[in-house]
């Protein structure tokens, strides 16, 4: 194929790439599971929005080291508050990402997804009614935490932006890497604490 | 001012020679770091312009990069397909507005075959949501019927005189066609072909697409990538068989709503029974982007050292001038002109040479982007417009303005310097 010749930086930039996501992946193929697990890097975490009409929605996916410091059942006092103070922050979708304040959104509700939530989840879900979402169980040792938010934007036109104050909250992130669909089409951008804007 | 404007051209247009010269050379930088600015832009923005409306493309588990090279943009290949079952199952998620498979694997004449469905035509979106059109024909019927037609792309059609009703032959993998092994060729079961789109500049300009029955079809007496031996099934029995496709290379996938994007990918990537992945199209280039960005840079860097060289080519001229003109200055001086004058005729003539070269590197990256642009769009689908600079290339010409203004400083200080130590006592 033609273009082949011109995209070579493209692939040679993409297979050097490659084996690094493999690398990561902790990708087991049990003949009886085939539910792939999520990347799990200590340091890096996943955002994603989805805006659509008025609705905006924001997924956070980290590994449960990056929020508290350990990837285990709280043991002491000491790590069900540590635990107990990370649920607290996070739930507080509004702060945790400033949005344009022409936009107008009101956060509607904030879910988190972890094997060892300290506090309840606000509202009637008490079952843990979390079937779809990766971070649920704990792995090889290793555990993610899914928050969840929905917002509602009055001028969603307006919504060009999204600021992630995660890095203040949680200094041992090092690095988000943020997919979006939005109006505008679809995106991607690394976040890091010297960038935390992602242009929606 | 206009004494030193004249003075200078005069004394330009008696090096006429060696000052051409140098202009060329800092035109043919400026140019050449124009040039690599405007096609990763183009290439980029050709890149982002070739789908849209697209949520979810979906492949077997594999890079999300990769999935997006070989099913958008028919670069390297698919490691495995994806059960019909799969596809069904994805389908029929409450929240999939429409699915489109794709099934790659066969060529005509170099081209990519697109095994697809009628559905693709409807709702395969390019650049600001734009849809595919016809030129000629229409769309290839459904299935018995339409078994062995098939839609050309623009450059197909252009390139070897396509027109609705003419028969073409598909080929096995990349093989086939010229100069390929003839096994490789489907040739007892020609396509005939029913339509030609309107060009696009993305891949499906150079796709042949037919669907998805007719690929079985033509491999309906294959077995593991070779016909098999003494058995030859003829076009007008195939209909008999059962055509509905096994596996198929990707899908393109539509949702109700944008919001649910993330869930259904979770959904089909988690999916029992086949590792799937599934990706946002616009969100993987953006990805692949940043890994080019180095590349991108690096080539960058190099044209900008081009232009360094050529501006110092440039100051090399005329500092090596200044030996020859000590004569000149040293007349200027007697006649009345200060130190200074003599340092702003110089670098007043150093600023005219750069300001010429950029003038001349402007237009000739525009005489080349006027006449390569149809060879590199059909060759490449690469589409360059003679636009107004960008504001990247606008702020690279800043760069260069004001390296070149720095440059002239050298020439300047040096004639100053000569002026006050030299005088008119010359050593000849």
């Amino acid at each position: 194929m033609k273009p082949a010749r011109l995209v070579l930086i493209v692939s040679s930039a993409l297979f050097c790439a490659m084996p690094f996501h493999v690398l990561h992946a902790h990708d087991h193929h049990d003949e009886h599971d085939h539910h792939a697990h999520a990347a799990h890097e200590h340091g890096v975490a996943t955002l994603r929005v989805a805006s659509a009409g008025k609705a905006l929605v924001i997924e956070f996916l980290s590994p449960l080291d990056n929020l508290v410091g350990f990837e285990h059942e709280p043991r002491s006092d000491e790590q069900r508050k540590a635990m107990a103070d990370a649920e607290t922050l996070l739930r507080d979708g509004a702060a945790l990402f400033s949005l344009p304040a022409a936009a107008g959104c009101q956060l509607l509700g904030a879910k988190l997804d972890s094997p060892w939530l300290q506090s309840e989840q606000p509202g009637h879900d008490h079952g843990h009614g979390h079937s779809d979402v990766q971070g649920a169980a704990a792995q090889e040792g290793h555990a993610d935490l899914t928050a969840s938010y929905r917002f509602e934007c009055s001028s969603p036109d307006r919504l060009d932006s999204l600021n992630a104050r995660l890095f203040d909250s949680f200094p041992r992130l090092r690095e988000v890497r943020a997919e979006r669909a939005t109006a505008s089409g679809q995106g991607a951008a690394v976040l890091t604490p010297g960038k935390t804007e992602l242009p929606l | 001012m206009t004494p030193v404007l004249a003075l200078s051209l005069r004394s330009i247009g008696n090096r006429r020679l060696s000052v051409v010269l140098t202009v060329i050379a800092v035109a043919l930088s400026v140019a050449l770091l124009l040039g690599v600015e405007r096609l990763s832009n183009d290439a980029r923005e050709g890149f982002a312009q070739t789908i849209s409306g697209t949520d979810l493309v979906v492949g077997a588990r594999g890079g999300a990069v990769q999935l997006l090279l070989y099913s958008v943009f028919h670069i390297g290949n698919a490691s495995n397909n994806v059960s019909w079952q799969s596809m069904e199952r994805i389908a029929a998620l409450p929240q999939v507005k429409w699915l489109v498979p794709i099934s790659l694997g066969d060529s005509h004449r170099g081209m990519r075959v697109v095994g697809t469905t009628a559905d693709f035509f409807a709702h395969y979106r390019h650049g600001a949501d734009r849809a595919l059109a016809f030129g000629q024909g229409r769309v290839f019927a459904v299935a018995p019927d339409g078994i062995f037609e098939a839609v050309v792309g623009a450059e197909v059609a252009a390139r070897f005189g396509y027109r609705p009703g003419q028969r073409i032959v598909l080929s096995h993998g990349s093989l086939g066609g010229e100069g390929g092994p003839r096994f490789a060729d489907h040739a007892d079961k020609p396509f005939t072909i029913v339509g030609v789109l309107a060009r696009t500049g993305t891949p499906v300009d150079r796709s042949v697409l037919v669907g998805l029955e007719g690929i079985e079809a033509i491999h309906i007496d294959w077995h593991g990538g070779a016909p098999i031996p003494g058995l030859s099934i003829a076009p007008e029995q195939v209909r008999k068989f059962d055509l509905s496709p096994k596996s198929v290379t990707a899908a393109l996938v539509g949702l109700d709503s944008r919001i649910a994007v993330f869930r259904v990918q979770r959904q089909i990537n988690t999916m029992a029974g086949e590792p799937l992945t599934a990706i946002l199209p616009g969100a993987t280039l953006q990805e692949l982007w940043s890994l080019v960005g180095m590349a991108e840079r690096a080539l960058l860097a190099v044209s900008a050292l081009v232009v360094a060289v050529g501006l110092a080519g440039l100051v090399a001229v005329v500092v090596a001038s200044l030996g020859e003109r000590r004569r000149e200055l040293a007349i200027l001086r007697a006649l009345g002109a200060s130190p200074l004058q003599i340092f702003a005729l110089l670098a007043f003539e150093s600023l005219l040479l750069s300001l010429a070269g950029i003038v001349l590197g402007l237009a000739l990256l525009y005489g080349v982007v006027v006449v390569a642009a149809p060879w590199l769009s059909a060759q490449y689908g690469l589409n360059l417009a003679p636009d107004w600079p960008s504001a990247g290339e606008w702020r690279l010409l800043g760069a260069v303005l004001g390296a070149s203004l720095a440059a002239s400083l050298v020439p300047a200080w040096r004639a100053y310097r000569y002026s006050l130590a030299d005088g008119l006592t010359i050593r000849i």
